[in-house]
Order: C-alpha cells, then structure tokens, then sequence
C-alpha cells in the first residue's frame, strides 16, 4: 500500500499535549514531552495547552494546521471513546481527511495508572506519542464507503409488532412492505381476550390496528405470502415472495379482520428494499404426549386453549366438553427454565429460558376464572411466580382470591395422572416437603414461548441466534433491536419472550432505528473494512469459511484478466472484524485502518530510544 | 401423601383472618417473630398449612398457643395479610374445634345468636335467683345480703352448674387431647411412649407439668418476652394487665373455694356473716381489686388503642372484658351492701346482687366456647407438646447401652 506522504514531500506534523486541566499535566511533565517532540524532524508544530477539547484548544488546531500548512494532527489526551471523534471533526472542518488525524491516550493509560512515577510516566508518553506519529504516517486517508439506498422496507410478520413498526416507518413517509404468512393480519392477538397489564380489550386494540394499516397509504400487504429467498445487504435487499395456502381456523371468529381492501394486497413475487424489520414472533410450547397428562386425557389443556375457550363465553357454570368443571390445576413453565436431565429436550434442546408472560397470564386467566365462576376452586402450581412490576397486582387479586399456591420443586414437576378423575401429586416446598395430592376436573398447562423457526431468511442472510434460538440482538444493552447484520431490525417476540407492552416498544424502537438508514438516499458506511489485494490473492477461498457475514464471495472479478476466481468482499456487510485476514495464505487481506506495516511503524517508534 | 382441602381459608374467613388469603409465604412474619423457637416456627407455617386445608395439622399445633399477639407480624408483613390477627382467628377456630357442642361455632359465626344464648342464661339464672328468693329479700328488712336468703339458689345452682361446665370443659380437653395426639408428629412418636417405662413417664409428665404452669401460668414469661422484646410504650404493659387479671381470677377463685371449704365444711356455718378481716374474705377484696385494675386498664387500652397491640378487638374480645369488668363491678357494690348499716340499704339492692350472680354464670357459660376457653388450652397444648418434646430429649440424652459382655467358653 502506497503512503501519499512517502513521496518527496517532507511530512509536516502537528502534534498537541493536553493538560486535561491537571489529570495529565499534573504526573506528565507535558512542556518537556512538547518540547522534546519538537525536536523530530517530522513535527512542524509542538504545543501543551491546558484542555485541547475547549473552543480555544480546537482553534488552536484549526489555525495551526492553516498557517502551518500541517498535513497530519495528533492529539494526546484521553481516551479516544471520548474525544476522537471531536479532533476528526477539527481536523476534517479544517480541510485534512478525518483519518489523517491519530488520537494519543496519555490520560488513562499514563498519568491515572502512573501518579506515583512521574519522570516513567513522562518518558512514557513519549514513546507513545511518537508511536502516533509512526502509525499516522502511514495511514492512508480514508473515505467512507458510500451507497445508493432504497428508501423502502420489508416487516416480515403481521402480528402486533409488525403493523406497529410498518404503521411508525409509514407515518415517516417511508413506503413498507408488510409481508404476513396468515391470510389475515393480527397474530397471536387474534386469540386473545382481554390483555394485561390494564385489561385492554384485545380485539377491539387489533382490530383497530389492523384497520389502520390496511388505509395506511404508505403500506403495501402481502398476505398469504411467505419470503423464500433473501440476499444482499443494507440498502439493497431483494426478498422473493411465494404464495401460502395458509387457512385460518375459524374464519368466522375473525370476520371483522377479513374485510381485506383488495386493492392494497400487493401481488408480487420479488421486492427490493433498503432495510428488513424481523417481526417473525413466536410460537407456544406443545407439551409431548404424556407430558402432564396432555392428550392421555381431553381435560389436559394447555393455557392458549383455555383462553380461546373462555372468549366469548356464556353461562353460569364452567362446562368444557360436556363436563362441569369445578376445580382448575394451573401448572407453571410448562417447556419453559427446562433442566438438563429433568426435562425432556425437544428437537434435540432444551428451552432454558423464562417466557415471561405465563406467569401473569396464568394469574390473570385465574381470576377471569373465579370472576366468572366465584365457587370454583384454583391450584396454581409454580415454580417461581414472575409477576414482574405493575403485573405484581395479578399475583396479589389471585392470593385474595383464595387461588391456593403451591411451589413444587425445580427438579421434581408434579405427576399428573388422568383415569377419569385427575389426580397430580406434588412436593410442597413451603410446608419443607410435604407430599400433597390435588384432585381436579381439568389441568391447564402454562405453555411457554418459544421460537417460530423461519429457516430461508435467517440461513439466507446468517442471522444469528441466541441461546434458545431466538433471533439474537447486535449487544444485549447498547443496540438491542438491531441485528449484527447491518440494516436488519429486530422487533416484538422473534428477539425473545415479550408482553405485547414490551413488543411494541421493540418495534417501535426498531422502526426508529430502520428510518434513520431510509430517509437518506445514500449511507456511508465504515471504512474500516476488509480489503482483498487482487495481485496477491489466489482464489483459495479459505476466507470464505471464516467469514460469518457472508461478506466474502469467489467470483471471477475480472481485475486480474479473464476466468479467474478471486476473493470479493461486500464492504456493507464486512464489519472489520478480522477473521479473514489470518485466514489468507498468501495475506491478501488486511482490514483498512490496521494495516500491518502500520502497526510495525508505531511499533518500531515506539521503542526508540528517548534522546 | 395429603388431601389438599381448598375451603379452609374461607372458613378461617368467618372466625376474623380476614386478609391473611393475601399471604405469599415470604416468611417475614416467622422472622420478626420474638417468640419463635428452633423447631417451632411460626406464623408462616401455620398459614400455609391453613391454605392446604390441613385443619387438623393446624389446631393441634403448638405454635399456635406459643403466640401472645404482640402484632410485630402484621406490621411487617408485605402483603399486609394481617398474621397476627391469623393467629387469633385461629385460635378461635381451634376452640370452635374442640367443643362437641357446635356451640361455640355458632357463636363465632352470628354474634347475635350468642344474645339469645346469653339472655337464656340471664333469665334462668336471674329469674330464677328472683322466683326462688324474692318473697324473702324484696320488701323484707333486716337481713343481710348474700348472708343466707340467695345463699341456697346460689349454692346449689353453683354445684349443679359448675359440674355441668366441668362435664363440657372435659369432653372440649379430651376432643383437644386426641386430636394433638393424633397429629402427625405425635403420633410417629408412638413408640417412644412404648420404649419408655411408665415411672419415666410419669416423672417427665409431672416435670413438665410443673415447669409449663410455673412458667406459662404463674410467671407467663413468655408472654413476658414479648412485651419486652417488642417494647409497648404504653403502661401497665400487657403482660402486667394481664398478670392481674389472671390472678385476681386465681385469687377469687381461691377464696371462693376456701370459704366453702372452711365455713361449708369445717366449721359447718355456711351463709354465716363475716366481718371484713377475716382472711378469705380480704384475700377476695384483694383480688378483685387486682382484677378490676386488669379489666379496666384492658377496656380503656381497646378503647384508646394506644398501640399496634390494640388495633384490633372483637366481638369476643369485648364481651369477655365487659362481662368480667360487670361481675367484678357488681361484685364490690354486693361487698359494699354486706358491710353497710341496713338503714340506708337501697331499695335496689338485690338487683345489683342478681346482676351480679348473672354476669358470672355468663361468664361461666361462655368460659368453653370462646376466647375465655384459652385459660385451659393454652397451658395444656403447651403441657402436651412439652412432655412429648421431653420424652424425645430423655431418650436422647440417655447413655449409650454397654454392650453385653461377651462370654468366651473354654473347651477343654
């Protein structure tokens, strides 16, 4: 790689050592490391002030690099996390690439770490400068990598979470494609009753919303419609489309919803989009057969059942499938916090995780119980109750209600047993191990949330998943609805288990995130990325395999003549991660930024000997 | 294996555990409890046997007579389900428990029907104190009161009720007996009682038997405890309101049964007329001073409710402060008119004694069916369950049996 400042221009310096009003100056001997910096042949300015990132310290810089004709600025001061991107911006406003600018931390890796040694930590901080000094020289000047976006989007999933990010990314004037499996629009909510934390009636709640996205100008809808195939990367993704014969249950129980505005099914087989918001969601948890009883008796039900039962209905006494019921066993995590070796794994794993709205579902269909039928008797067998923040109301009105708690076991779940009468034995905890028996009429078994797979876009484009085989987010805290993969979203239940509260806050956060790409027209995208040498670079592929962004592809790029295959990377979807570059035999890679006769540079300066 | 029964709660409901279905059994209540015991934790468990339905685990508890109702519980409870008052409820469900007749249970349920049970006792008892002797004491001068004309209805009515109470409060300790007895954790101790010659036995019952009355009867120290480890502020304490209600009892019915003793039998002079020192006479004053120092003192602080200790008081509670406060009352005024010159004797008189002789026969009768009833199951569940833990110790604490030596036969 050739340095634009190797050439017979004499390179011309400006180096600048803050104070940083005494948390540097106070241990480094900063008018000496100035002085002495002074002295290399490279350095046309040298100066200590006591806060470079004050106004007067950025217009030092600024009229320096003017007067003094300055090709290249370091800063030493603190961390870069803080203050590098404010000197990139003094140096680019003064009219030098941003990456000509190289930014020395002599704050926390010198003077905090070296209070008591004084004359080191100065000697210090001059090795390091002159190692910026090394490693700047050589750096290219760098240019952000620029793309054409189209300004459109593709949710996939018609629940709750889906129509609230088309409906936030439409109210932006951002076109969305609304892609949903089902011929109707509302997902899970479409079999809900009433839903907490404060009773909200949840067909009138989707209905709404439904009819909101249909008249939504700004979205276009795919029903019945599946994505088979993706590629591409932000900016630019096309999703191929196919028909699904899917039929909905009931089609009655959903009237309202089918009142479909043909004109806005758009009816297409491929679309191009600039970024995609995975609103996938769930699926719940089927119990094996046997387990708890479940389909060994009809009265074995698992909790989505009895709600769908409970919809609508009417009559002084519970009866399900011509029988009254008079005593309900509601049992917790039902393929939820399994245990390895206490639970059966299902398609070969375990869902270790909480699903995070049983608890309080089960809480709140207990009490729908004893409301509609005040002498029925309720067993709710737990684990742990997880009634987390205003939910905590559902668990407190159930104990009021007399709905008798019992914490079985972690390793020991209740044994269901189910020849006409059912019977579950359990282990008390709070009585220290009592051996309880409960006779019932019908069990319900809190099923727990677990991933609905979606194999083509997740393997077309390496979504990765997390532990439970949910789609995992880019950090747990700091981008928590974006995907690794730049321009995908994630939103509501696809991420992981979520009340409908927290879902459409996912969504929302994630149409926020998505229209900040899609209201330019053209992204720039890091410059820090992997970088193939056509003249060194044999075709080996061995990259490939190590690429986990599918940014690397072998095709024949003609750069090196006719018919040969070499290595080409996807600058949208590299991340700069590195994996490639050890991975090339012939070292045709490096990743722009840490190449590695730059590295050697600052090393080699570094180590020089202080006059 | 145990039968969760769902209704037990709802039943505890009506004896005045009114919020404690709001427990989650955090175990707060068992830890800022001052009178816990290793082995005997409450109220927690208690509770949750409640909500299990185990009714028969419940009443046959100790912990539940090791309780004294400082409130501490109540005021930390998170869920604010009110143990303490769980406590008392279930006492009162104990005591509903032990008696045969039902009708402590129907006194707990309907307050009213109780009325109609206590003006029963009034108009047998007063009536019949006025039909028997009011040809004599009504209209008749010179005579003194309680000296010899209600002296036989009272003696007599006395003998043939106080046997009757003693019949009821002996099937209520028998129901009480075999029902502890029959608890779980006696009754896996079954063969102890087989292992252990009956002198041991009768020595460690008469052991515990002295130290449970010396120390939850004479000294009350566990009730003692709780008053000082939760520190009332107000004064008398509550153990010292009720130290003098107890033995201002005590006292009374010592010198109840002492002047019968000495005048009825010894010296053969009952109804005889006393002057005011003579010594069974004034150990009765006393007595009933003390008591009605104790009654009042008590009626004044569920009044005031000074503190966390007399927050709450029921129909129970009342009724049995006011009846003794009425007996004890009337009792001096009747004292008064046996020591006063019979020229300004009210007119009136023989009503208070009548008023009088009717408020101990309603204490008497309530005495098997409600709070009262606690004089003699508190001390015999602790007796009980105190022998049975002793009985455990002793074998405990034997030393190890030497083994036989082994005799080795020489062949020759």
């Amino acid at each position: 790689m050739e340095s634009k400042t190797n050439g017979e221009k004499k390179p011309r310096v400006g180096v600048y050592i803050c104070h940083c009003g005494g948390n540097i100056s106070d241990v480094v001997d900063t008018a000496k490391v100035a002085e002495e910096i002074a002295k290399l042949p490279e350095v046309a300015v040298s100066k200590d002030f006591i806060f470079m990132c004050s106004d007067p310290g950025q217009k030092m810089i600024a009229d320096d690099v003017k007067a003094n004709n300055l090709d290249h600025v370091i800063v030493a001061s603190c961390s870069p996390r803080l203050h590098e991107m404010t000197f990139q911006r003094v140096v680019s406003d003064a009219g030098l690439n941003p990456f000509q600018y190289k930014h020395v931390n002599i704050r926390e890796q010198v003077s905090w770490v070296h209070s008591h040694h004084p004359d080191e930590a100065t000697e210090k901080a001059y090795h390091l400068i002159r190692g910026g000094i090394a490693a700047v020289l050589k750096q290219d000047p760098l240019n952000p990598i620029v793309k054409q976006m189209i300004q459109k989007a593709a949710v996939i999933g018609g629940g709750v979470s889906g129509m609230t990010a088309a409906l936030d990314l439409a109210d932006r004037d951002i076109p969305v494609h609304l892609i949903e499996k089902a011929p109707v629009l509302g997902g899970h909510l479409l079999e809900l009753d009433r839903v907490f934390p404060v009773e909200v009636d949840a067909q009138e709640m989707i209905s709404s919303l439904i009819k909101k996205t249909m008249n939504h100008p700004n979205i276009f809808l795919h029903l019945d419609t599946e994505v088979v195939k993706t590629e591409g990367s932000i900016g630019n993704f096309r999703l191929v489309l196919n028909k699904t014969d899917e039929k909905v249950l009931d089609e009655s129980k959903f009237a309202a919803t089918l009142e479909v505005n043909n004109e806005k099914v758009e009816d297409v087989s491929e679309l191009r989009v600039g970024t995609i918001i995975m609103a996938t969601g769930h699926d719940f948890y089927e119990p094996d057969e046997g387990e708890f009883g479940y389909k060994k008796s009809p009265f074995v039900v698992t909790l989505p059942q009895l709600i769908l039962h409970l919809n609508n209905y009417k009559g002084e006494k519970f009866v399900y499938k011509g029988k009254e019921i008079k005593s309900v066993a509601m049992i917790h995590c039902v393929g939820s916090r399994q245990i390895e070796g206490v639970h059966e794994p299902k398609n070969g794993k375990l869902n270790t995780g909480c699903s995070r709205v049983c608890c309080t579902t089960t809480l709140q269909q207990a009490n729908r119980l004893k409301e509609m039928f005040p002498s029925i008797n309720i067993y709710d067998l737990y684990r742990d109750i997880r009634t987390y923040g205003e939910q905590e109301t559902y668990y407190k009105e159930a104990s009021e209600n007399n709905v008798i708690f019992i914490k079985y076991p972690d390793d020991e779940p209740p044994e269901v047993t189910a020849n006409g009468k059912i019977s579950i034995k359990t282990k008390d905890i709070l009585t220290y191990g009592l051996d309880l028996e409960v006779e019932v009429d019908m069990v319900v078994l809190a099923v727990g949330i677990v991933p609905r797979i979606r194999t083509s876009i997740i393997e077309d484009l390496s979504l990765p998943l997390g532990q439970n085989g949910f789609l995992q987010e880019a950090h747990v805290k700091l981008r928590p609805v974006e995907s690794s993969s730049e321009g995908i979203y994630l939103a509501g239940t696809a991420q992981g288990p979520k009340n409908i509260r927290e879902s459409t806050m996912t969504a929302s956060a994630a149409a926020a995130k998505a229209s900040s790409v899609l209201t330019r027209e053209t992204i720039e995208l890091s410059p820090f990325v992997a970088v193939v040498s056509p003249e060194k670079c044999s075709g080996s592929a061995q990259c490939v395999a190590e690429c986990e962004y599918n940014a690397i592809k072998i095709v024949d790029s003609g750069l090196s003549g006719e018919g040969v295959q070499q290595a080409v990377i996807d600058p949208s979807l590299c991340t700069g991660c590195g994996a490639c570059v050890p991975a090339c035999p012939e070292e045709a890679i490096h990743v722009q930024g840490f190449e590695l006769d730059k590295i050697k540079a600052q090393l080699k300066a570094m180590l020089v000997e202080a006059n | 294996m145990i039968k969760v029964k769902p209704n037990l709660m709802d039943e505890l409901h009506d004896y005045g555990a009114f919020d404690v279905s709001a427990c989650f059994n955090c175990g707060t209540c068992t830890a800022t409890c001052p009178l816990v015991e290793e082995g005997n934790e409450f109220p927690r468990i208690l509770i949750r046997l409640a909500q299990l339905g185990q009714e028969e685990k419940l009443v046959a508890s100790k912990e539940l007579w090791m309780c004294y109702y400082c409130g501490d519980c109540s005021a930390s409870c998170p869920r604010e389900a009110d143990p303490g008052e769980f406590m008392m409820a279930s006492r009162r469900y104990a005591v509903s428990r032990f008696d045969f007749s039902g009708i402590s249970r129907s006194i707990y349920k309907n307050k009213w029907l109780t009325f109609v049970y206590m003006a029963l006792v009034a108009i047998i008892v007063g009536g019949g104190l006025y039909y028997a002797d009011n040809n004599k004491i009504f209209g008749v001068d010179d005579h003194t009161i309680l000296g010899g004309y209600f002296y036989e209805t009272i003696h007599w009515g006395g003998i043939v009720s106080g046997s009757l109470l003693g019949l009821i409060l002996l099937a209520g300790i028998w129901n009480m007996y075999t029902r502890v007895k029959s608890s779980e954790p006696l009754r896996q101790r079954d063969q102890i009682d087989r292992l252990l010659p009956l002198s041991v036995k009768t020595k460690l019952a008469f052991r515990t038997l002295v130290s449970t009355l010396y120390n939850e009867g004479i000294l009350q120290k566990r009730f003692r405890k709780d008053d000082d480890e939760t520190l009332p502020p107000e004064r008398p304490t509550r153990w010292t309101i009720h130290m003098s209600i107890v033995w201002g009892f005590v006292g009374l019915a010592a010198a109840t049964g002492l002047d019968y003793m000495v005048k009825d039998i010894v010296l053969n002079q009952a109804g005889q007329w006393v002057p005011i020192y003579y010594p069974i006479r004034l150990l009765g004053i006393i007595s009933g001073i003390v008591l009605m120092y104790g009654t009042s003192y008590a009626l004044y602080f569920r009044y005031t409710k000074p503190s966390q200790y007399y927050k709450e008081s029921t129909f129970d509670d009342w009724l049995l402060l006011w009846l003794v406060w009425l007996a004890g009352f009337t009792g001096f005024v009747t004292t008064l008119f046996v020591y006063i010159p019979q020229s300004i004797m009210p007119t009136w008189a023989p009503w208070i004694v009548i008023v009088h002789v009717v408020a101990v026969a309603e204490l008497f009768f309530i005495l098997p069916f409600t709070k009262f009833a606690h004089v003699m199951y508190r001390p015999l569940a602790l007796w009980m369950h105190e022998y049975e833990e002793e009985k455990i110790n002793y074998l405990e604490n034997l030393p190890p049996e030497e083994e036989p030596q082994q005799v080795v036969e020489l062949t020759t």
